[in-house]
């Protein structure tokens, strides 16, 4: 009668040769190209977070820039008519005055 | 030279700068342990390649956040039969294979020369471990080849020693049952 507990307990299983010698390399080339891939995602994220930052401050400058542009054009619009409603207003007044004077005298 | 300890490769992998040597170190150290962990489970030395590979990978990704609630071993061997486990599953499920299936699959799998063991009944009870369910195989052989605590194996599995032994006693009967169709004990 043979006792289960008396087999000898080792296991035989087979390996390829070398595997043990190589297995530490592979795995740590694996793991540096992991990390380079890691490196080279995180480099293109910082770049194209970099360039929409830029792109959106350089739209957000031109749009504020275009505002004000348009805002001292209405500005100057502005003024230019109320400095013909001036004259036109001076025009005319001057006209009344002068023929209040003509027929004063 | 002495075996580093894993305090030292602890040590060493915390700092940046020595990271990659202190992983050299640990896979030097516990390669044998992932490896032979993971053949038990997944058998074919193919498949405990893969999850060799995938258990070393998590290792490095998350050993700056073991806190030493157990042995650094007791951590990594838990990592692998998850590992192995999961792969079983997935690979069962790659080849539509059900459970008694998959043991045939690996069973005609299994190279002539898997073992080299020149004893005719040790092969017998390799080939009757492999017909256990994937678990129940992996608490056999690490309790009758590795003779593991019952404790450091339920912080393994998580599970209770008691449902560990039972699960052990039935893996030892039908190892018994397979080896008495060849042999009469």
């Amino acid at each position: 009668m043979i006792d289960i507990e008396n087999l000898s307990k080792t296991e035989n299983y087979q390996v390829p040769e070398g595997y043990f010698e190589q297995l530490p390399g592979q795995i740590m080339n694996t793991i540096r190209k992991e990390r380079a891939r890691r490196r080279n995602i995180i480099f293109s994220s910082v770049a194209a977070v970099a360039l929409l930052v830029i792109c959106s401050t350089l739209v957000i400058n031109y749009k504020t820039n275009e505002a004000k542009e348009q805002q001292k054009q209405i500005a100057i619009e502005a003024s230019l008519k109320s400095s013909q409603l001036e004259e036109q207003m001076v025009d005319y007044y001057s006209d009344e005055l002068a023929q209040m004077d003509y027929y004063n005298y | 030279m002495p075996e580093p300890t894993d305090e030292f490769i602890l040590s060493l992998f915390a700092n940046s700068k020595t990271k990659e040597q202190a992983f050299e170190l640990l896979l030097k150290k516990y390669q044998r342990t992932i490896y032979y962990n993971a053949r038990r489970i997944v058998t074919l030395h193919e498949d405990a390649n893969d999850v060799t590979q995938n258990v070393c990978i998590k290792i490095w990704r998350h050993l700056d956040k073991f806190r030493g609630d157990s042995s650094l071993k007791t951590w990594i061997t838990k990592i692998c039969v998850n590992e192995a486990l999961t792969y079983i599953e997935k690979k069962k499920k790659l080849l539509s294979l059900s459970d008694d299936s998959y043991t045939d699959f690996l069973v005609v799998s299994q190279p002539e020369t898997k073992y080299v063991s020149p004893n005719e009944i040790e092969k017998l009870l390799q080939d009757a471990i492999i017909k256990l369910p994937p678990k129940q195989r992996a608490v056999f052989t690490m309790r009758y080849y590795d003779e593991t605590p019952y404790a450091e194996m339920s912080k393994i599995f998580d599970t209770s020693e008691s449902a560990l032994k039972a699960s052990y006693h039935f893996a030892m009967e039908k190892v018994k049952k397979s080896l008495s169709e060849h042999l009469t004990f």
